[in-house]
């Protein structure tokens, strides 16, 4: 009982467990900083990280490309206004956030495909799905392609900068929140147009460790 | 030997301070249920227009509240637009109602339309999958007559409009993250010692 060695030991072996009780700790407090894909079937994921474009003729080589599809004009520049102001992180990160009215849009040359119709009253004002390949488990799942949708059906009691803050802040992998500093919380409370200090944290440690 | 014995009741001590953080979060998860399993296919990362403080303002707002069990599922519609490669598809559940907690039902069933999040690619196999697996047991429905061109269908309210018993007690199967992650913190309040959907259907009758 007094062998000074086997105190020692045993005195290394409560820390050990210590260690690994605050490692628990922290990862339940984590739990909510990340992707919350839903694992469903089928390929259907929600708010996943998505996979750069790889290749491009900046010196960015690694591109976060939106392509707008036969938006009207109110909805094309209010998504250029958020790609250009609230997720302008272009000159922050070694990636190329870029914007465009396309006629096509696929997994090899976008990121995101964004459409703008009269969907009926489903309650929603826009909504993200992954169509592409969705890989990875939550809270790391990755998106080859995702779809934006704004739902023209009836006018939302938020905007439409606010609308399309939060649906392109999914396709980076932002989760709703109850937070009122950013456009991801899930009724618009807030009314928001940006994303907050801390989403922009979260971007940055998905997408460029060294800034994180 | 004093020591010892420090070191062990902190052993002890580390050791129930993780069985508490353990059962925590075995609760969160829960065990899932068919109800949980049919109903999250649904979960959509999207805007939602109608937002309530408390299930009591919920109630208020919709046009129909009821309590019953999903009959059958199937493919409502496509909408397919101008935009050749994108197609958004609804689906249409049939619940047999058994109690009517607010609003008036027209015929022994309620016809009511979900969003499916699904690539059109994977569509069809997931209302196969659907199809072939609902989930026994009654659920509550916080329900909006979609009206105009649409009339005769509902949906629910929103993601908080559909309640079903799981592992939990009483859950909300289409909400992705907690009460806390999403404005709805009255919620936990209100649901407080209610352990399954007759409960909940009960408080709601009693002008809950």
């Amino acid at each position: 009982v007094n062998n000074p060695g086997r105190r020692r030991r045993l005195q290394l072996f409560a820390h050990i467990f210590v260690g690994a009780m605050i490692g628990a700790i922290g990862h339940v407090a984590a739990m909510n900083f990340g992707s919350i894909g839903t694992p469903g079937g089928s390929g259907t994921t929600n708010g996943v990280f998505l996979v750069p474009i790889e290749g491009g003729s900046s010196a960015y080589t690694r591109q976060y490309r939106v392509k707008m599809r036969g938006l009207p004009t109110a909805w094309a520049n209010d998504v250029a206004w958020v790609m250009n102001t609230s997720y302008n992180l272009t000159y922050v990160y070694p990636l190329l956030v870029s914007w465009e009215v396309s006629s096509t849009c696929n997994d090899s040359d976008s990121s995101v495909c964004v459409y703008a119709e009269n969907y009926g009253n489903n309650g929603l004002s826009g909504w993200n799905a992954c169509v592409g390949v969705a890989v990875g488990s939550h809270p790391n799942m990755t998106c080859t392609l995702n779809r934006v949708r704004f739902n023209t059906f009836a006018p939302p009691p938020f905007s439409r900068r606010q609308t399309a803050c939060h649906e392109l802040g999914h396709a980076w992998g932002l989760q709703h929140t109850a937070a009122t500093d950013t456009c991801m919380n899930t009724f618009g409370i807030g009314g928001t147009e940006v994303p907050s200090n801390h989403d922009i944290s979260h971007i940055t440690c998905a997408y460029w460790p060294p800034g994180c | 030997m004093f020591n010892i014995v420090k070191i062990v009741s902190g052993l002890i001590s580390c050791a129930a301070v993780f069985g508490l953080l353990s059962s925590i979060r075995g609760s969160q998860l829960g065990t899932q249920t068919t109800n949980e399993v049919f109903w999250k296919s649904f979960r959509v990362d999207g805007m939602e227009v109608e937002h309530f403080e408390s299930l009591s303002d919920m109630k208020k707002s919709a046009d129909l509240v009821i309590e019953g069990a999903l009959i059958d599922f199937r493919l409502s519609r496509e909408i397919r637009t101008a935009i050749g490669e994108d197609s958004v598809a609804y689906g249409l559940a049939t619940v047999r109602v058994s109690r009517v907690l607010k609003g008036q039902v027209k015929a022994e069933t309620v016809p009511v339309e979900f969003l499916m999040p699904d690539s059109p690619e994977a569509l069809s196999s997931r209302v196969a999958d659907l199809e072939s697996t609902l989930p026994a047991g009654a659920i509550v429905l916080f329900l909006r007559d979609k009206g105009g061109r649409e009339s005769g269908l509902y949906r629910t309210v929103n993601s908080w409009g559909l309640w079903a018993s799981g592992g939990r007690g009483v859950i909300a199967p289409l909400v992705e993250g907690s009460p806390e992650a999403d404005n709805s913190r009255s919620y936990v309040a209100e649901l407080a010692g209610i352990s399954d959907v007759a409960g909940l259907s009960q408080s709601i009758a009693n002008g809950k």
